[in-house]
């Protein structure tokens, strides 16, 4: 509990966020589960620029060097 | 010369490597800047003139060569430097964002969206504004941070009322991470003291409720719409991530609304969101001008890679 009402309306989880139970967020930091080569990846997004956790992203090596420049 | 598509992102920007996978079907020249990685990049912008980018490969996108640019989800470089303080750090990221946000400045190629409009489109109040005036429909809603006045509104509503926040509020440390949601709230919920509702202000919206939950994804004047049934148990879908989505064809006249508020608001691509009342009326909640998609390509098949290629090559 905080002095602030605001504040205490919020959602608290435990981080880092475990990408074995993917929890969708929001838009702006939302968990994604996709199909990337083959293999299920979970990424965790970030806020307009923010910085954020590293997220355990399971890309396979070939996505990673195809598309990065 | 070939005319390309930038892509400005993060590295783990898996929606991102949908499009870039159909602008690759399509044979279009497609140079991706993750710029967790700009250090490793040169960047010359000659003022008044042109700009061009040079990545690590060699390979470069130029002012001249660039067709069209998605300003998707970019992120501060990571910077090799060690030692330095969290000042310092902020000062280096806010020169490489004027410097990046500033390629818009220069030539009238296609972006989506305008950096500026970005962040111009964020402001929820102008939102709700501009979709008043595009016929779309919008709860009654305050800002506030005055606890008697929130009492007045809730019981002006019914008794119930949705709080949220003003934007985006969410923050971690170490341990936890903390967002805030939409809630349904009554006048129980608010506090005692009214100095702890006076400490941050908070948005209160008339409640729809019951009501069909719509992400309409404008890309252009694509609009690609998914819904979610109806649930009394929690107003911000986004906290019940097992519920199902299917592909919905929304009304003429909402259609229009959406795709004159998107090109109101400066902006190429939203996602919407809309709450359909039990007697059908589409209500305007909010939109997010660089919103997610991905999982409504997954779970009601929108072609939202498509439409981005399209209007990226358009």
């Amino acid at each position: 509990m905080s002095d602030i009402w605001l504040l205490d309306q919020a959602t608290v989880r435990r981080a880092p966020i475990e990408p074995a139970s993917p929890i969708r967020y929001d838009d702006a930091r939302q968990v994604s589960l996709v199909d990337v080569g083959g293999r299920a990846a979970v990424a965790v997004e970030a806020l307009g620029g923010a910085p954020t956790k590293k997220a355990d992203i399971e890309k396979s090596e070939d996505q990673k060097d195809r598309w990065r420049p | 010369m070939t005319a390309q598509v930038l892509i400005v992102t993060n590295e783990r920007d898996l929606d991102a490597d949908r499009v870039v996978c159909e602008l690759d079907r399509r044979g279009v020249d497609v140079l991706r800047c993750n710029t967790e990685r700009l250090t490793d990049w040169l960047v010359v912008h000659d003022v008044g003139h042109g700009w061009r980018l040079t990545a690590p490969s060699g390979r470069t996108a130029t002012s001249d060569s660039v067709r069209a640019v998605w300003w998707r989800r970019p992120e501060p470089p990571t910077l090799p430097l060690q030692g330095l303080s969290a000042g310092c750090r902020e000062a280096l990221d806010d020169q490489w964002q004027a410097l990046m946000e500033g390629l818009a400045r220069c030539g009238k190629r296609r972006w989506v969206s305008r950096p500026a409009a970005l962040r111009r489109a964020e402001d929820k109040l102008l939102q709700l504004m501009s979709a008043r005036t595009v016929g779309l429909s919008v709860p009654d809603t305050v800002v506030i941070n005055d606890v008697e006045t929130a009492k007045r509104f809730i019981a002006g509503h019914g008794g119930r009322a949705v709080a949220k926040s003003l934007t985006a509020a969410h923050w971690e440390d170490d341990s936890e991470a903390a967002f805030v949601f939409a809630r349904l709230i009554g006048e129980e919920d608010l506090p005692d003291d009214p100095a702890a509702f006076r400490r941050a202000p908070v948005v209160l919206q008339e409640a729809i409720n019951p009501k069909h939950d719509v992400r309409a994804t404008v890309v252009g004047d694509c609009v690609l719409a998914a819904a979610t049934p109806p649930t009394t148990a929690e107003v911000d879908w986004r906290l019940e991530p097992e519920r199902t989505w299917k592909a919905v064809e929304l009304p003429p006249m909402t259609v229009k609304g959406c795709q004159e508020l998107v090109a109101n608001l400066g902006l190429r691509f939203a996602g919407i969101d809309l709450a359909i009342a039990e007697d059908g009326t589409p209500w305007f909640l909010e939109a997010n001008p660089n919103g997610e998609w991905g999982w409504l390509v997954d779970a009601a098949g929108l072609p939202v890679p498509v439409a981005l290629a399209d209007e990226l090559t358009a």
